[in-house]
């Protein structure tokens, strides 16, 4: 029953594989239709899927070949402008006026990398996967998302304090 | 040994990506280089900000198309009991977004079949103890060499910030760490060997709000230990007397940190 249980696990890795289409996309309502065709894809695969092994990963990876087909296709993006982040994230309500807007920031700037940065950054920094998993899901050298990861990081630190961003005194104030 | 050191290096230290003999020779390159520390230290912060910014709870609202995809299936023999807790958590915020004041006795869940599916989870995580407790050389898919990137990896999976609770005065070692999964889904399980005795696990794994204190069962011959807090559920298991279970339980720090940026390290591990 691989199919009911890459069906039911869809749901609740949905946050994370969205995360990583809104990232690959550079926007969020193209990541959202990207994750759904992913998704769908997935659900006709389900046989290629390895029990044992992860499942966020073969998600991902499907999310990666899908926006690489659709970019080959016509269906291939206009380059979108970055929605403010402001409008994107943080449905507190309540605005948390610096810690909020540093976040806010920081979002907005990671969208302003490159594409390939983005994507390693996302699955390295916040999903926490490994430089080999991250190559495989995306299909690259290991070197490769080293050195992406590398310049990413420090490339949107740049951009954080260049936008008036955060030094390490902001940290604090989130906590 | 002498390593060529670049960004990409630092990155990867910083990523918990090096070998023993690389980590050491960036730790006495930081020792020496005031401007390797600073980029680490940027890089530190810049990962810990960019993991509170892209939180996960910025990207759960699951749209319809999403979830008519995913319902075109023959009804399942039973709902997971985090499956419900799941919906009920997605549900809860989804309300709290729109300012909405949530009773707590408007939660979703049958009491009685909760309990049966609570039962059952605690009965699951015994089992695989019992196999995992076995494996004297591969106890822990992710050694506890990389501490710092079980946090990580375990706590993104879970939503929050995850430490490692310091179960030395207990006579336990840490060895590592396993994702499990239950109900497809994920179980943060982290594992430490005794001198005497077998090795003990805490899991920890998405729970409902509502607290509850622990309460300790025996399940397949192991007493179980399980408690709620702060919207998880923790699950202490192993070949423990009740006392040795609640004296481990005391341990664990239950802070979630949802959303907020994770300590930086030396901080962070307490341990």
């Amino acid at each position: 029953m691989v199919e009911n249980h890459v069906r039911s696990a869809l749901v609740p890795l949905y946050p994370r594989l969205r995360r990583f289409a809104v990232a690959l996309t550079g926007s969020r309502a193209e990541g959202d239709d990207l994750v759904q065709h992913a998704c769908e894809r997935a659900l006709t695969r389900t046989y290629q899927w390895q029990p044992g092994s992860r499942l966020d990963s073969w998600l991902f990876r499907i999310i990666q070949n899908t926006w690489a087909d659709e970019r080959k296709s016509a269906r291939s993006r206009t380059q979108a402008p970055i929605e403010a982040a402001t409008d994107e994230i943080g449905d507190d309500g309540v605005r948390r006026a610096e810690a909020r807007l540093t976040l806010d920031n920081v979002y907005r700037e990671l969208c302003n990398l490159p594409e390939e940065q983005r994507a390693v950054l996302t699955l390295v920094c916040v999903d926490g996967l490994s430089y080999k998993e991250v190559a495989e899901i995306l299909g690259i050298p290991v070197g490769t998302v080293m050195s992406r990861v590398a310049r990413g990081r420090l490339a949107l630190a740049d951009r954080i304090e260049a936008s008036g961003g955060h030094s390490a005194d902001n940290i604090l104030k989130l906590r | 040994m002498s390593v060529f050191i670049d960004d990409a290096m630092l990155a990867a230290y910083v990523d918990g990506e090096l070998d023993p003999a690389q980590l050491r020779e960036i730790d006495r390159l930081l020792i020496a280089d005031p401007q390797a520390r600073y980029k680490v230290r940027r890089m530190r912060e810049t990962t810990a900000l960019l993991r509170a910014a892209c939180a996960e709870s910025h990207f759960q609202e699951v749209p319809d198309r999403l979830m008519q995809l995913v319902e075109k299936r023959p009804a399942p023999a039973r709902t997971p009991w985090l499956h419900r807790m799941m919906a009920a958590s997605v549900l809860l915020i989804c309300l709290a977004g729109i300012d909405y004041t949530l009773d707590h006795h408007a939660w979703p869940v049958e009491t009685a079949a909760a309990m049966n599916e609570r039962t059952a989870m605690m009965d699951e995580i015994a089992a695989y103890h019992l196999v995992y407790a076995r494996q004297t050389e591969h106890l822990a898919e992710v050694p506890a060499e990389r501490r710092e990137h079980i946090e990580a990896w375990l706590g993104s999976l879970l939503n929050r910030s995850l430490k490692v609770p310091d179960l030395s005065s207990q006579g336990l070692k840490f060895e590592g760490a396993r994702l499990l999964a239950i109900d497809a889904y994920p179980v943060a399980q982290l594992l430490w060997s005794r001198e005497h005795g077998d090795p003990v696990a805490l899991c920890v794994t998405f729970g409902p709000t509502e607290s509850k204190p622990l309460n300790i069962e025996h399940h397949r011959g192991l007493n179980v230990g399980v408690w709620d807090e702060n919207g998880y559920t923790y699950v202490v298991v192993g070949a423990l007397t009740e006392d040795g279970v609640r004296r481990i339980a005391a341990k664990v720090d239950t802070s979630v940190g949802v959303g907020e940026v994770p300590q930086q390290e030396g901080v962070l591990h307490e341990g």
